[in-house]
């Protein structure tokens, strides 16, 4: 019997100021920091768009490589 | 809204598994064969807009990695609490900041300026903490 062993990542997405649309003003930094993200975004978006980053770094090989065996 | 999507889609070989996603504290979990989370943080790291139709710029920072999923909760809910507590102070003190600030604004202007430049005696330091090592 062998386990298949995995990490979990925990990642936050951050919006540094000066990159996006200024927020309402009044609104403190920290809070602009770590504004909500679009409801649009879904988890298959997501996936698609690591791939897509992961192959472009790594190429075919690493394409591959992210895969894990489906749960 | 704050909604948690397992993702039950049933390919036989997956692209790292989104475990949950959450657009309101803008957090997800990611899981990843163990030998190649370097890989998909090294992308997550490189990425710079969210991926949808006109994305905003933003970064992904990965925060922790762990073996069991039940960690990677437990800290997400310790950082969300965490923000939550910080946004308060931050609010807190955008909107009643003034009296202490006042005061240490006329304190600054009111010094000569020289007298900032304050030598705290410098003798003892060294020796002390030599003998405390012996």
């Amino acid at each position: 019997m062998v386990r298949i062993k995995e990490r979990y990542l925990l990642v936050n997405i951050v919006y540094p100021p000066g990159t996006g649309k200024t927020p309402q003003p009044g609104l403190p930094g920290l809070v602009a920091v770590h504004q909500p993200t679009s409801d649009e975004l879904t988890a298959s978006a997501l996936a698609r768009a690591i791939k897509a980053q992961t192959a472009e770094l790594f190429g075919d090989y690493g394409a591959g490589l992210g895969a894990i065996q489906g749960s | 809204m704050a909604s948690s999507l397992p993702v039950h889609e049933t390919s036989e070989l997956m692209f790292c598994l989104v475990k949950y996603l959450s657009h309101a504290t803008s957090t997800f979990i990611l899981k990843i064969h163990r030998a190649h989370y370097r890989l998909v943080w090294a992308a997550l790291t490189l990425m710079d807009r969210v991926p949808v139709k006109n994305g905003e710029p933003c970064t992904f920072r990965v925060v922790r990695v762990s073996g069991t999923i039940r960690k990677v909760e437990e800290e997400a809910v310790r950082r969300a609490r965490q923000l939550i507590l910080a946004a308060k102070d931050a609010a807190a003190a955008q909107h009643k900041p003034t009296i202490l600030a006042a005061r240490f604004d006329a304190a600054e202007l009111s010094k000569p300026a020289d007298s900032t430049a304050l030598v705290v005696d410098s003798g003892s330091d060294a020796n002390d903490m030599e003998s405390d090592d012996g």
